[in-house]
């Protein structure tokens, strides 16, 4: 008799040892095994290495690769946009190169422009940034598809919203993703839910934000509920995330570990497996 | 000397000859007759106008507006409007002498003429006294007729056959046709005479007509069957690109700005343009653009009885030394940056493509300017500021705010007919206007705020209570993520 707990991490270290086993015997046959959706030359970058690299392929967003965010709630949008942000922040990180933004007109009238002083908290020069917006989404993925492929684009983000992105054309930007090896990132909105070929597939919905630094009634370090809806070869999974300013990192949401409540929550966290 | 009618002329003689009694135009056979030592050699007229385009270029330095002028002997001297630009030389008759001088010393025989009008000047320059015009013809305003008087009829640049005709009626010095009443001549030899007289004499306008210092890069197809369908015009454009690369080549030039013309049979023409951020002569890029177009002008292109001509011309180059890197790097990259912003701004415009500049302002909407890609990225950064939002609505958007009053911060708010409750603030930030550049604009008090479901918004209350105005409005300025 094992206790629900217990027989998770039993079945996990199952899984490991057979993983290894696999590995072993390919090593023997002399055919190289790869685990589920991480081919060889691929790159990943860590989120975060308490929660969301575990649950991701390779350990870590894979760079050469096209990722899609949606909002949970219609009003989600501006979240989902900043935790887009944060991963744009850390694909492209280090990298040289131009940073294309394509927004199309209708979700600037919605949301608004991106706003060169407001956008160097995530860690992105907004002097890379080339901001494209054209007035159809239908152009929008036309530009989407010819900047994914440019020598001299380090990440290509889209806000398109709506089921103009289907599967051959989110196919055909993720395959150029990969080929060149620079990252793409496609905000949905809250309609866009149809099925598409990003490798996962996030949700994100606003939260309070954590303790202030000074004054009790300021506002803290922005914080989101996320939702890693897909991953192609990882787990999905939920978290609460947030961004910090100094580091350009997503951390997860600290004060709440401190408390009972939270622990419980981690424990939770730990536990949402698909199967 | 040239063959003209009669046999072969003289189209021009030295000093020498001049005083064994030659002059241009005479036949040949008479010139030997006086002069049996004359030595002849063919001329070479279009040298000698090309010859004087380029000297004609090089007297830019003395004025902008130059060009070559033509006399009864086709092209044999150049023409400089001077006006505002003696002064920079030490006066007009400084001018005219450094010209002289210079021509001089570059071997060739000079003679000028510095006055008010063209005409006067041609004259002054050809048929003046010698030591005149050699040492300085300057002539002040209101002088030119007295200049005029004594000069044989030809300084009028008459042609030939209203010259005889002057000169037979009995009218040998410019003189005579001043004093003849002008409604006679004008009958008889048609309005040449009295509009050079005027010109001359300043009563008519002649401006100089500069000469642009380069020929126009132009490339032009001529097709022996119109054709009608976008393909084949398409194909017309492969070619003409070709060409352009190659004329743009030699001059070390890439185009900035080019203009396809579309010739109709019917004399229709139609124009299409497309620019680059970056000077470019690689032909299948321009190709491309061009294509694409006319692809997006297809539908408005009506192409009639089909299009008999195309021509494409650079209307603004750049300098462009180096060869453009072909694709011929071994990546996976099918595209480069500079082609693909070109086509992006090309397809969208160049305002929906673009780049964030700062701008020294504290009015929030007015800090950043987004300027089109071709300008080149911004040179210096934003530092971080944690109290500017991610993004900013294109125009601030009235709520409904219940905030104490004076100056309380916002406690609910209702935007796009959402209510928000707000559970945490910042601020006020206060904004004044700039009132060097609006009167009327108010002062604004920025918060940030969070509602209770955990979404971050920056509004401002504008004007300030009692002061302002009596009753402040509240807004939606932008959204923190």
């Amino acid at each position: 008799m094992v206790s629900a707990h217990e027989y998770a991490s039993l079945k996990k270290a199952r899984k490991q040892r057979v993983l290894q086993a696999k590995a072993v015997l390919s090593g023997l046959s002399g055919t190289s095994f790869v685990p589920n959706g991480v081919t060889p030359g691929r790159q990943s970058i860590s989120l975060d290495p308490e929660a969301m690299d575990t649950r991701l392929p390779g350990g870590g967003l894979i760079k050469n690769a096209l990722h899609e965010v949606r909002p949970f709630d219609p009003q989600d949008g501006p979240a989902a946009t900043a935790f887009l942000l944060g991963l744009a922040a850390r694909l492209s990180h280090g990298d040289a190169g131009l940073i294309v933004w394509i927004r199309p007109q209708a979700v600037v009238r919605e949301w608004g422009l991106p706003y060169g002083p407001g956008l160097s908290r995530f860690g992105i020069s907004p002097s890379r940034i080339l901001f494209i917006h054209p007035r159809t989404e239908q152009e929008a993925l036309w530009a989407m598809e010819e900047a994914v492929q440019a020598r001299g684009v380090a990440l290509t983000i889209g806000d398109i919203e709506g089921t103009k992105l289907d599967l051959t054309a989110s196919r055909r930007i993720h395959l150029t993703a990969e080929k060149v090896g620079m990252p793409a990132l496609i905000a949905r909105g809250p309609r866009g839910l149809n099925a598409t070929a990003a490798l996962t597939r996030w949700a994100i919905k606003a939260a309070p934000s954590g303790e202030p630094d000074y004054a009790s009634r300021g506002i803290g370090t922005p914080r989101w509920k996320v939702d890693l809806e897909r991953a192609k070869g990882g787990r999905p999974g939920s978290f609460w995330v947030e961004w910090d300013y100094e580091t350009h990192r997503f951390r997860m949401a600290a004060p709440l570990a401190d408390r009972p409540a939270a622990a419980k929550l981690r424990a939770a966290n730990e536990n949402i497996v698909a199967a | 000397m040239i063959s003209a009618t009669g046999g072969f002329r003289l189209t021009a003689c030295n000093q020498v000859a001049e005083e064994e009694g030659l002059y241009p135009g005479q036949l040949v056979t008479d010139a030997r007759a006086l002069c049996p030592e004359l030595q002849l050699a063919p001329a070479a007229l279009e040298a000698d106008a090309k010859a004087l385009s380029s000297l004609a270029a090089w007297a830019a330095r003395y004025s902008p507006w130059t060009a070559p002028a033509s006399g009864a002997n086709g092209i044999d001297g150049i023409f400089l409007d001077v006006t505002g630009c003696a002064h920079l030389f030490g006066g007009e008759d400084a001018l005219l002498a450094d010209i002289l001088r210079r021509l001089t010393g570059l071997g060739f025989t000079v003679r000028g003429g510095l006055t008010s009008t063209l005409g006067t000047s041609w004259a002054l320059a050809r048929f003046g006294q010698r030591d005149l015009t050699q040492e300085g013809g300057v002539v002040a305003t209101g002088g030119e007729a007295d200049v005029l008087k004594p000069l044989p009829i030809r300084a009028l640049r008459l042609s030939e056959h209203t010259e005889e005709g002057l000169l037979q009626v009995g009218l040998k010095r410019v003189g005579d046709l001043m004093r003849t009443p002008r409604a006679p001549i004008t009958s008889r030899f048609g309005a040449e005479p009295m509009m050079r007289l005027d010109q001359a004499l300043g009563r008519a306008p002649e401006p100089v007509t500069p000469q642009s210092t380069e020929e126009p890069l132009r490339a032009t197809l001529r097709l022996i069957e119109p054709i009608t369908q976008i393909e084949a015009v398409g194909e017309g454009v492969d070619r003409l690109c070709e060409e352009i690369e190659q004329q743009l080549e030699t001059r070390g030039k890439g185009g900035r700005l080019v203009r396809l013309s579309l010739f109709r049979v019917d004399g229709d023409r139609t124009t299409l343009e497309v620019g680059t951020a970056r000077p470019t002569r690689d032909a299948k890029h321009l190709a491309r653009l061009l294509r694409e177009r006319l692809e997006r002008a297809e539908t408005d292109l009506d192409s009639g009885f089909g299009y008999d001509a195309l021509a494409l011309d650079v209307i603004r180059s750049d300098r462009l030394l180096l060869r453009q890197s072909g694709l011929d790097t071994e990546d996976s990259f099918t595209n480069d940056l500079a082609s693909f912003v070109d086509r992006a701004g090309n397809r969208f415009g160049w305002g929906r493509v673009r780049h964030a500049h700062g701008f020294e302002s504290h009015i929030p909407e007015r800090a950043m300017v987004a300027k089109p890609a071709h300008v080149g990225p911004p040179p210096l950064d934003w530092p971080e500021d944690l109290t500017r939002p991610m993004a900013l609505l294109p125009c601030a958007e009235p709520i409904e705010v219940v905030a104490e009053v004076p100056e309380g911060p916002p406690r609910t708010f209702k935007w796009r007919r959402v209510a928000h409750r707000v559970a945490r603030a910042e601020g006020p930030e206060r904004i004044s206007p700039e009132w060097w550049r609006d009167e009327n604009s108010r002062t604004r008090d920025y918060y940030r705020v969070e509602d209770d479901e955990g979404r971050r918004f920056w509004i401002y209350r504008e004007g300030l209570y009692g002061r302002e105005a009596t009753d402040p409005r509240w807004y939606m300025h932008g959204l923190f993520g």
